[in-house]
């Protein structure tokens, strides 16, 4: 096991390589230069003092980005080899200060939004499972299905408009206080819980139709012991899998919700620096988004040998 | 379960009386299953009568569709749905079965009546070792959990007598860590450590490895003398119902079609899908397999005629005239076996026969 988990962690470098590498040429495949973004189009410059094209030319040497692009990427790979991923354009400051500012925000956004999800997912899964064909059965999935045609955004907005505008119970802008963390995290658990717990629904109820729940009966264990003892830990395995992909996403893909609440977080300065062509920090986020892909999947990995012997063991397939 | 008290355990008029034997375990009288499908209602199981004392063992053989499964799962009410019991009743230790709801079920499983899976390999649970497989079954008398040193012993005492001689490696270890003959002991231990008074066997050893086939019927006729069960063994292989059955009940298309004690069914059969079944195996003396031609008749809307005739060689025209016989144990230990129609065609069946084809 300790073995595999240093395996997998030496994977991570070629991964972390080809992500760096992709978002760097990616980036300035895009239309739109940093410098121009920054002063505004050459022609324009009527009205205020107009950017010359010689400061413009000075700007970019400054920054670095007039070299040509093998010079370029040799220069930023060796910078972040040595641990520096570089300085804002825009702000002037390190990355990893800038990054590290707004994360907080977001990692409470998602373990908040993560909690929720899974009491979602679980709660109600194990609620149609067990009583499936029942009218609980069918209300969950109606409230599935609800969920998943709703936009995040609309469903924000609206409750944003119950909660913060009619019963005023919270406040819509502000720092981020546990209490402004409320309606965001309960956007982002209800949006994402419906999928992962119809996958749920749908192992879990596999798993119950397994002949060793049959034995099980005949041998006159309970049922509850047969619902959280003998089905839900195998019946988690695909769960885990999506659960444990879309903690990425909550980390950094919630963008739109993080704009719905102006929460300042992560996934809206990312969006801010894409505008404004800030390179540095897109590459330094797709890096920071890359290692926590794979960080993710590493915990789902190993979740999967917890939570099964023959995986642990490694002994899957012999009699 | 109080709506099944003293009047419901009477006989009805007309049963016959093999209750009243406090060795007996298992009464069944007149069971009949049927599964609802879209296609129509498959009757699985058509007027099964059969009882069983406490040590006997009794051998349900046929082919693969005819009802044995449905049977064996129809006695621990774990019929899978949309299966049901239609008609009949079931006597488990002197109390009516038939109706129970599965929480009331569930307590006399594993107690009253056990049973053991054709393929261990899926009956037990892939990701909990054996020891947790066994413990968590462990009851006493009222049904409680004993306590954890109490249940240990018993169930490494279970280990002890299916076979096993380092209980406690076994205790830890996970199914797959087993072999498959280690598995179907370890399986064997799991559902009788409440001491059952019954078992049923649903062919334990066809997904075994033929050197540990005789070992696991060894171990079920060792367990079988210790714990004084009553065995209902579901299986298609002879050999197996000769080895270890003091009964024999062939099943045709849903319908017993002969019922009695082992030699004699398997030594002269009276119904000919008996016989035919018997001649399918190679004989001692030199003497080929001759096949059953053809295939069982669809189970959906079955005929009140013998099922057996579309195949069979004696057919005649009493056969295609008459009603399909009931078989009934007059007394225990004594089989009435019948294929002739006017022997047993009692006028209890045909009513409930006529009830059923007008409503």
């Amino acid at each position: 096991m300790l073995q595999y988990t240093a395996r997998r962690l030496l994977i991570t470098v070629p991964v972390l390589w080809a992500a760096f590498t992709l978002s760097f040429l990616l980036i300035r495949a895009a239309p739109g230069d940093p410098v121009d973004i920054m002063f505004g189009p050459q022609e324009s410059g009527g009205g205020v003092e107009a950017v010359t094209k010689e400061q413009k030319d000075q700007r970019r040497r400054e920054l670095g980005i007039n070299q040509p692009l093998p010079v370029q990427y040799v220069a930023w790979f060796g910078r972040v080899l040595h641990g520096d991923i570089g300085t804002s354009f825009k702000s002037r400051r390190s990355v990893f200060v800038e990054l590290q500012q707004r994360l907080p925000a977001t990692l409470t956004l998602a373990a908040a939004s993560f909690t929720i999800k899974v009491v979602v997912v679980v709660g109600l899964g194990i609620l149609a499972a067990a009583k499936v064909g029942s009218i609980w059965d069918h209300l969950v999935r109606l409230f599935a299905l609800v969920l998943i045609a709703m936009p995040s955004f609309w469903l924000g907005l609206l409750l944003l408009w119950l909660f913060a505008v009619h019963f005023q119970w919270v406040t819509v802008a502000g720092p981020a206080t546990p209490q402004r963390v409320v309606l965001p995290a309960v956007t982002l658990g209800l949006v994402t819980a419906p999928t992962v717990m119809r996958v749920l629904r749908a192992s879990l109820l596999a798993e119950l139709g397994r002949a060793h729940v049959v034995f099980s009966r005949a041998k006159g264990l309970p049922e509850h012991l047969i619902l959280w003892r003998h089905t839900l830990r195998l019946a988690m395995l695909p769960a885990v899998t999506l659960l444990g992909i879309s903690l990425t996403y909550l980390m950094t893909g919630s963008v739109i919700i993080e704009s719905v609440f102006s929460w300042p977080g992560v996934g809206k300065y990312v969006m801010d620096s894409i505008q404004a062509r800030d390179y540095p920090v897109i590459q330094g986020f797709v890096l920071l988004a890359t290692a926590i892909t794979v960080f993710g999947n590493l915990l789902v990995d190993l979740a999967y040998g917890l939570l099964d012997p023959r995986i642990r063991l490694g002994t899957a397939g012999q009699t | 379960m109080s709506a099944l008290a003293p009047p419901a355990l009477a006989s009805a008029p007309g049963e016959p009386a093999s209750g009243r034997d406090p060795r007996t375990a298992l009464e069944v009288r007149d069971l009949t299953v049927a599964y609802p499908t879209p296609a129509g209602t498959v009757v699985a199981l058509q007027g099964a009568s059969f009882s069983l004392r406490r040590g006997e063992t009794l051998a349900l053989m046929g082919e693969s569709g005819c009802g044995k499964s449905t049977l064996g799962r129809a006695l621990l009410g774990l019929l899978a749905p949309p299966g049901r019991i239609e008609r009949g009743t079931i006597t488990l230790a002197g109390r009516r079965v038939e109706r129970l709801s599965q929480r009331e079920w569930q307590p006399l499983r594993g107690r009253e009546i056990s049973m053991l899976m054709q393929d261990p390999m899926l009956a037990l649970n892939p990701v909990l070792p054996i020891g947790l497989q066994l413990s968590e079954t462990v009851r006493d008398a009222r049904g409680r959990v004993p306590p954890k040193r109490e249940v240990r012993a018993r169930g490494m005492a279970l280990l002890r007598s299916v076979g096993f001689e380092d209980p406690d490696r076994v205790w830890r270890s996970y199914p797959f860590q087993l072999s498959g003959g280690m598995q179907q002991r370890a399986a064997l231990a799991i559902s009788l450590v409440n001491r059952p008074r019954v078992l049923v066997a649903d062919e334990p050893t066809t997904a075994l490895d033929v050197r540990v086939q005789a070992q696991v019927l060894d171990v079920i006729r060792k367990l079988q003398a210790e714990l004084d069960l009553a065995v209902v063994l579901i299986t298609h292989d002879v050999g197996v119902a000769a080895a270890l059955a003091t009964d024999v009940a062939v099943l045709y298309a849903g319908r017993l079609v002969e019922l009695g004690p082992a030699q004699q069914v398997l030594a002269t059969p009276t119904h000919p899908y008996t016989a035919g079944l018997l001649a399918c195996l190679p004989s001692p003396s030199g003497g080929l397999p001759r096949p059953l031609g053809g295939h069982p008749p669809s189970l959906i809307e079955p005929p009140d005629r013998c099922p057996f005739i579309p195949r069979c060689a004696r057919a005649d025209a009493t056969c295609q005239t008459n009603r399909f016989p009931a078989l009934a144990k007059q007394r225990p230990g004594s089989w009435r076996r019948a294929i002739t129609p006017s022997l047993t065609r009692s006028r209890r069946t045909r009513a409930r026969r006529q009830r059923r084809r007008d409503p």
